[in-house]
């Protein structure tokens, strides 16, 4: 985690799902769905246009059987016989589904279906079989028909079969089996994006896995790594990838924190031999002034090292820590300091343990350096107060001059130059804000009730 | 603010009369920083001995007999912790003191089983050091007899006299009780909670002014009795002995 900017937001700079991405989901509905409708359209208008021409080759050997039969029945009737249609034939010509005719070659009408009169159509003697069509005409549709030449005794005689055009029982029986057939496509679609749905969820399973392994990681778990197990190969190759990246950060972020480690070392032996050296030095005017001197740096050399930790630092999931007792371990330290100046640290606790999520190293640091600034700033005479509020609020007031309002967004700024005059290097207020930051919480400087600067941090409960 | 007439040991209440100086060990391996620290150490009244790494120390605890060892980590041939746990496997029971300039281990080396008593983070105060020494010499348990002294207040903890601008003063049981555990603390703040653990028994029914009370008597009698030393409130935390500021 570098930066205090992400340590400030910790959280919300995620893409949110959905939003402005489209999910895979989405593309795969939208892709699935259009498919299958062009593959259900395409499928039906080929099924169709089958159905047209096997009804067109099927009406024309209806019609021809039918002008064979009423042919075989003349030649049975000119034998004596009497001419009785079948059942199928004379059931269809009674519901004017059709007509027939059987002309003689004089082009007389010698029998016929119910309301026929003459010839269904002009009829080329020198043919033997003929099909015609005839345009509507006032009282009913145009015909579609077929003209046989047969023989009735040993006259030529012409049978004439037709079915009125489109409207045919034929036709209707084929459009319900379009019809069912469509109505199969809609449960075979709808299986067939369900299918495909699951299938796609299954396959992202381990992908969200990932992503929420990931959300995990933080510098608390630099080792951890995204699961690349049961990925489908696509996303094998950048949940890979980002592991490698990883890898790559743990190393940089090890490497920070040994560097830390080792510069805390080096940089504190010697203060330590300095101020070792001026403790054993013969009283001189000047050891004051080098104590002073020396108590810079060492302050210095410690808020460095301390910020430099914040940029690497580390919670343990779970890990809490009480403020009172914070307040108090501080309070404790910071007194013999407060004390030597004629001031004092006071702690005004909470009656009941508030416990916050966080380090105690963390927030000590932060209460810390806010109390060393109070010190600072406090009267002599006066003390810096350190108290605690429900719900989970630590102040730190002094009866300094406060903070003016113009100050109090800067006074959190690293470097800021504004209390260097007071020894300063302006990293203690960066220190608390981040520290803050870091356990989640918020820091913000006020005037306290009596006067002088409160200074109030506040935690998720 | 370092007194620096304490280099002359001036204030130096450590070596029990009728006794020999104390005998410490200073295991440190920057020489400068173990020079001055014997100087030091030296003005206070002990007498200290300087090895710069584990293998010396090893020599040394094996010839000698050290009231107190001062032992940094960062040893060039072991590391501090390794040996000192060595050391107490042996059943050496020397009080130690850990310096170290290493960050965060302070619950390492003051945690389970290190062995060692107490920690000071580098770079020190030397008056720091002197005092947290003491106090090892100090812990109950230790063989021994130690005088308190803290301005012209001297508190003799094993004949239970209080001496006060050089006249003897009588203090009731528990209000001595109070004074010697600010004087073993003295500069540092003794939180409240670790006064009534030290002066009523677990489980004791205590008033809740009950210590406000006891601090206020020996103030009283310090004041009587014309003590220079100051005890300090430091309200919601503890109390805090001080030489009275000039």
């Amino acid at each position: 985690m570098r930066g205090r900017d992400s340590m400030r937001a910790p959280a919300g700079k995620l893409p949110k799902r959905g939003g402005s991405q489209q999910s895979i989901w989405f593309r795969l509905i939208v892709g699935l769905v259009g498919v299958s409708l062009l593959a259900a359209a395409v499928t039906s208008f080929v099924i169709y246009e089958r159905f047209i021409a096997t009804n067109s080759a099927f009406r024309d050997r209806t019609l021809q059987n039918d002008a064979r039969v009423i042919s075989k029945l003349l030649r049975r009737a000119a034998e004596g016989r009497p001419l009785q249609l079948p059942d199928f034939l004379a059931d269809g010509f009674q519901q004017g589904k059709g007509k027939f005719a059987v002309i003689s070659q004089h082009g007389v009408l010698v029998t016929g279906s119910t309301g026929v009169t003459g010839p269904l159509a002009p009829i080329e003697m020198a043919d033997e079989r003929e099909f015609f069509l005839t345009d509507a005409t006032r009282d009913g549709q145009g015909l579609y028909g077929f003209t046989l030449k047969g023989t009735y005794g040993s006259q030529p005689v012409w049978i004439q079969v037709a079915l009125p055009q489109g409207n045919i029982v034929f036709d209707s029986v084929l459009e319900e089996f379009i019809k069912d057939i469509g109505w199969i496509w809609l449960p075979f679609v709808l299986g067939l994006l369900a299918t495909n749905l699951l299938v796609a969820r299954i396959g992202l399973r381990p992908l969200e896995r990932a992503a929420e392994q990931a959300e995990s990681i933080g510098p608390e778990a630099v080792s951890a790594r995204l699961p690349e197990e049961g990925l489908p190969r696509e996303v094998h190759a950048l949940v890979g990838a980002v592991n490698r990246a990883l890898d790559r950060l743990e190393v940089a972020f090890q490497s920070q924190r040994r560097f830390i480690a080792d510069a805390a070392h080096e940089l504190r032996t010697p203060v330590a031999v300095l101020r070792a050296h001026a403790a054993v030095l013969p009283p001189d005017d000047r050891y004051a002034t080098w104590k002073e001197e020396i108590d810079t740096i060492e302050r210095l050399v410690n808020q460095l090292l301390d910020s430099a930790r914040l940029d690497v630092v580390t919670l343990q999931k779970g890990e809490t820590v009480e403020l009172n007792h914070v307040a108090q371990t501080v309070a404790t330290q910071m007194a013999p300091l407060a004390i030597k100046v004629g001031k004092s640290v006071e702690v005004l606790p909470a009656n009941d343990p508030i416990p916050i999520n966080g380090s105690f190293e963390l927030l000590a640091c932060a209460v810390r350096n806010l109390v060393e600034n109070a010190v600072r700033y406090t009267p002599v005479g006066t003390a810096a107060s350190i108290e605690i509020l429900k719900p989970a609020t630590l102040r730190v007031i002094d009866r300094g001059p406060g903070v003016k309002p113009e100050e109090r967004e800067l006074i959190f700024k690293r470097f800021w130059q504004g209390n260097r005059d007071r020894g300063g290097a302006g990293l203690g207020m960066d220190i608390v804000a981040r520290s803050v930051a870091a356990l989640g919480g918020s820091v913000s400087v006020g005037d306290a009730p009596g006067g002088g600067a409160m200074f109030t941090l506040r935690f998720p409960t | 603010m370092v007194n620096p007439d304490a280099v002359a040991g001036a204030r130096s209440g450590v070596a029990p009369q009728g006794t020999a100086r104390l005998r410490l060990l200073l295991v440190e391996d920057n020489a400068r920083l173990s020079e001055y620290v014997a100087v030091a150490l030296r003005g206070h009244g002990f007498a200290v001995d300087i090895v710069d790494n584990g293998a010396d120390a090893e020599s040394a605890v094996m010839a000698t007999s050290f009231d107190v060892i001062v032992l940094d980590l960062g040893l060039p041939d072991i590391d501090g912790l390794d040996w000192l746990g060595a050391m107490r496997r042996r059943l050496d029971q020397t009080p130690v003191l850990v310096l170290t300039a290493r960050d965060g281990v302070q619950d390492l080396v003051l945690g389970l089983n290190t062995g060692a008593d107490d920690y000071l983070r580098k770079p020190f105060e030397m008056d720091e050091l002197v005092a947290r020494i003491r106090a090892l010499l100090r812990r109950p348990g230790h063989a021994l007899g130690v005088e308190l002294t803290q301005g012209n207040v001297s508190l003799n903890t094993n004949t239970r006299v209080l001496v006060v601008a050089g006249t003897l003063v009588d203090l009731g049981r528990r209000e001595f009780s109070v004074l010697e555990l600010l004087l073993r603390r003295a500069d540092r703040v003794v939180p409240k909670a670790a006064i009534e653990e030290a002066i009523y028994s677990y489980g004791e029914e205590v008033a809740s002014n009950a210590i406000e009370v006891l601090i206020h008597r020996v103030r009283k009698r310090m004041q009587d009795a014309h003590a220079n030393v100051h005890i300090h409130t430091l309200r919601g935390t503890g109390y805090m002995l001080t030489n009275a500021r000039a």
